[in-house]
């Protein structure tokens, strides 16, 4: 069974890299997207499979990323899915903030594919052993 | 009264004439009944007086009245000018004619000391002799002025007597003391006869010899200062015709030259026949009063001249009336009123002129103020309390005021009775420190906005960079065979220019968060300078290079920025080492002396650690020493060093959040040094 990540960006450039970075690493990870939080949620909450992962970017239209984590950790369905914070920002008190809601990891977009790759792999490695490659 | 004659006789044993004639006739008589002059006269054949001793003499056993028809019988003249308005005047009078008489007795009193003193050089006897003398005529006195009060009182007791006797003999003491010191001499002058009887203090007054030479109104003009006998002329005149009391001071001037101020009052005796008899009055020598009253009156006048000079309102105020008793005229100058209106309207007149929001708190300091210098701690009146405050301008413009207050004088239980206020128009200062605050806040304000424009400008242009890096990235790697050897180098371009821009961007972006992140903790700059040092130790060994290390003691910092700090200062130095000379860093560390900083710190309450690290690279030119901690800042070309330019910048700013300073010296080819001030 695939496992889901789930990327909740409003970026499409971003949504491309991503899932191009996640084939890359695997073809045990199938991605999924959503355009911003609000969305995000009504997705969640309408679905019969729940993702393994939710992947969260900050700053995003209508529902931004710390409302979304909240909302997601209110429910109780899916408050247990581990979800990683994925942004621009590399600022301390947005790591902190996140943190503090609930958040299982938080990556910077880094500045390349492979250094993506990378970063994911790393995560995988030390929150999901099994599911790597 | 003293003993008997012969007691009297067997002390007294001067040989001379005189003396002898003294023993048997004079004084031994007067111890008897006091009344054997008159033999004692004519066996000496010394005329006493006026002839009329016998006479006198008798009248104080037989009373004043027979004295009185005795002078009215053989000198109608006398009697006429000098007792007959006493006895019509009868009681107002009586204080007058014992006066008068006391004065008669201590003349003749007077001439019979002076002549003991003129036969005898034995001193002891003198005095003796003196003393009786002096009882006698008191005596004589006492019966006089007890006939005199007698005449409104029946009976003259004994007690009464001894009492007056007592009395006169102080106040006889009293008289010739109080002469001498307040330097009053009398006088008189008999109009008719032109005689002027001067006391022997007027005399000394006029630097005589007592009773040296017979004055008249002409001698006694003569002495009086040129410019003002015209006035004393006027003044005699005007007592003498108008019968005005005269009180008036004029010159004179000594035989030796010296000038004198003397205060004199005359007064006009006036005869049965309504005509001006005699002139008494009194001289009395106030020179140095006057002087010292012209010079009370100089500094009095230079005080009042400072006061009213200076730039500032001066004002003596007296807390138990609330009225002021001096107002300076800097009153017009700083807040265009008239200090009569002050004087007038006392501490009222400031109260409803003080801006109201000042009001309340002024007065409860001052309020404070005056019961601590009340209270029982405080006799130090040296204390000054100062109060700022805003007062209404006649032209209805608030001033800035700063008042010093202090106690100037107390009263007699101790409690501050006046207070000195003086005040400046600071109105000029407040207004610049104002602006200057105003200016400091807008350019902090500015500065906040600089950081986070340059936080939001750098965090926004990563995203697409990203991108960029990503694509471009992504196209090299999948497109590579498709693309021709020029299209490659035109990407590389592309991508190396991206990742220079993102270096950029993180500097800046680190740039701007340096002054908000204020998460100081006690740490210790040697550790933070080891963790630092091994990430160089790579470097280290690749460049042979040598880095010396002082103690260097805890400090009070942000950490992160600090290892920032040296990471940056330890990269340059490597980067900047010569070719093939092995770098030697060296980083030293002295605390400064209190007067060094007193450049950093005007309070003096910190303590600064300097720190030195010095290299033996490149260098620079030291005209570049402020130069190369502006931001891109570069001395050399990126092809030959690699870096955004940003680093120094960095270092400034994180050194600026400490508090501290930075400066660099360097010499071309001969190394640079960093010198960093730093609060522990």
């Amino acid at each position: 069974m695939k496992k889901v990540c789930f990327l909740i960006d409003d970026d499409a450039d971003d949504q491309e890299i991503f899932s191009l970075a996640l084939s890359q690493l695997s073809d045990t990870y199938e991605c999924r997207v959503a355009n911003n939080g609000h969305e995000a949620l009504l997705e969640l909450k309408k679905t019969k499979v729940l993702p393994d992962f939710i992947f969260l970017d900050l700053n995003m239209p209508k529902m931004n990323g710390k409302e979304c984590l909240k909302e997601i950790k209110k429910n109780d369905r899916l408050k247990n899915i581990p979800v990683i914070i994925y942004t621009t920002s590399s600022s301390t008190m947005d790591m902190a903030d996140t943190k503090a809601l609930g958040a299982t990891a938080f990556i910077t977009k880094p500045f390349s594919l492979t250094e993506l790759t990378e970063r994911l792999l790393q995560f995988f490695e030390t929150y999901a052993p099994v599911a790597t490659r | 009264m003293a003993g008997t004659p012969k007691t009297k006789a067997a002390r007294v044993t001067c040989t001379s004439d005189f003396l002898e004639a003294v023993q048997n006739t004079y004084l031994a008589d007067f111890v008897d009944s006091y009344l054997k002059v008159s033999s004692f006269d004519k066996s000496s054949g010394y005329n006493l007086s006026h002839g009329d001793e016998d006479s006198l003499f008798d009248i104080t056993r037989k009373g004043l009245k027979e004295y009185l028809d005795f002078v009215s019988s053989s000198q109608p003249t006398e009697y006429a000018s000098r007792f007959a308005p006493l006895v019509q005047a009868q009681r107002p009078l009586q204080n007058t004619v014992v006066t008068q008489l006391i004065r008669n007795e201590q003349n003749k009193k007077q001439v019979l000391i002076d002549m003991v003193r003129r036969f005898t050089k034995n001193v002891d006897e003198a005095i003796e002799i003196t003393t009786d003398i002096d009882k006698f005529y008191t005596n004589v006195v006492v019966q006089l002025v007890g006939f005199v009060q007698g005449a409104a009182k029946e009976s003259w007791d004994v007690n009464e007597r001894e009492q007056l006797i007592e009395k006169l003999q102080r106040s006889e003491e009293l008289y010739k003391q109080a002469q001498a010191i307040t330097h009053v001499g009398n006088w008189d002058w008999d109009i008719s006869a032109n005689e002027v009887h001067w006391t022997d203090e007027l005399y000394r007054i006029y630097g005589m010899e007592p009773q040296s030479i017979p004055i008249t109104l002409e001698s006694f003009l003569e002495r009086v200062h040129p410019l003002d006998v015209q006035a004393v002329m006027d003044q005699t005149r005007r007592t003498m015709e108008e019968r005005v009391p005269g009180n008036f001071y004029h010159r004179i001037i000594l035989p030796n030259g010296q000038e004198k101020i003397l205060h004199a009052r005359s007064e006009a005796l006036v005869g049965a026949d309504g005509k001006v008899h005699k002139i008494i009055g009194t001289s009395q020598d106030v020179t140095i009063e006057k002087q010292l009253e012209r010079k009370i009156k100089d500094s009095q006048n230079f005080i009042e001249k400072i006061a009213n000079a200076t730039p500032c309102l001066i004002a003596l105020y007296n807390i138990h009336t609330g009225k002021y008793e001096f107002v300076s005229a800097g009153l017009t100058k700083l807040l265009g009123y008239q200090p009569e209106q002050v004087l007038q309207q006392g501490i009222a007149f400031f109260t409803e002129k003080i801006h109201p929001d000042d009001l309340r708190p002024l007065m409860e300091k001052n309020g404070e103020a005056l019961a601590r210098a009340n209270g029982p701690m405080t006799s130090d009146d040296s204390v000054i309390v100062e109060f700022q405050y805003r007062l209404r301008h006649a032209n209805g413009e608030y001033r800035w005021l700063h008042t010093f207050g202090t106690v100037f004088d107390r009263n007699d239980q101790n409690q501050v009775e006046h207070v000195l206020n003086i005040s400046l128009d600071i109105t000029e200062s407040v207004n610049a420190s104002e602006k200057l605050r105003a200016k400091t806040i807008e350019l902090e304000q500015s500065n906040a906005n600089l950081e986070e424009f340059a936080f939001v400008v750098s965090h926004d242009l990563k995203e697409p960079l990203r991108k960029i890096i990503t694509f471009s990235d992504r196209l090299s790697a999948t497109e590579r065979k498709a693309i021709s050897a020029d299209g490659k180098s035109l990407l590389d371009k592309i991508t190396n220019s991206t990742i220079r821009m993102q270096q950029m961007i993180n500097d800046l972006l680190s740039l701007s968060v340096i002054s908000a992140d204020k998460s100081f903790s006690k740490s210790n700059l040697k550790s933070l300078l080891h963790e630092v040092l091994i990430t160089f130790e790579h470097k280290i060994e690749e460049k042979n290079a040598r880095v010396e290390i002082s103690e260097l003691p805890d400090a009070n910092v942000v950490p992160s920025q600090i290892r920032q700090l040296f990471q940056n200062l330890l990269s340059n130095a490597f980067k900047f080492s010569r070719q093939n000379v092995p770098p030697v860093i060296t980083i030293r560390h002295r605390m400064l002396s209190p007067a060094e900083m007193k450049m950093y710190d005007a309070s003096g309450k910190e303590t600064f650690v300097e720190l030195k690290i010095e290299d033996n690279g490149i260098g620079f030119d030291n005209e570049y020493g402020e130069k190369i901690f502006a931001v891109f800042q570069r001395l050399h070309e990126r092809s030959s060093y690699e870096g955004t330019g940003i680093g120094l910048a960095i270092c400034k700013k994180i050194v600026e959040n400490h508090r501290g300073k930075i400066f660099a010296h360097g010499q071309s080819g001969a190394g640079a040094t960093f010198t960093i001030v730093l609060p522990l």
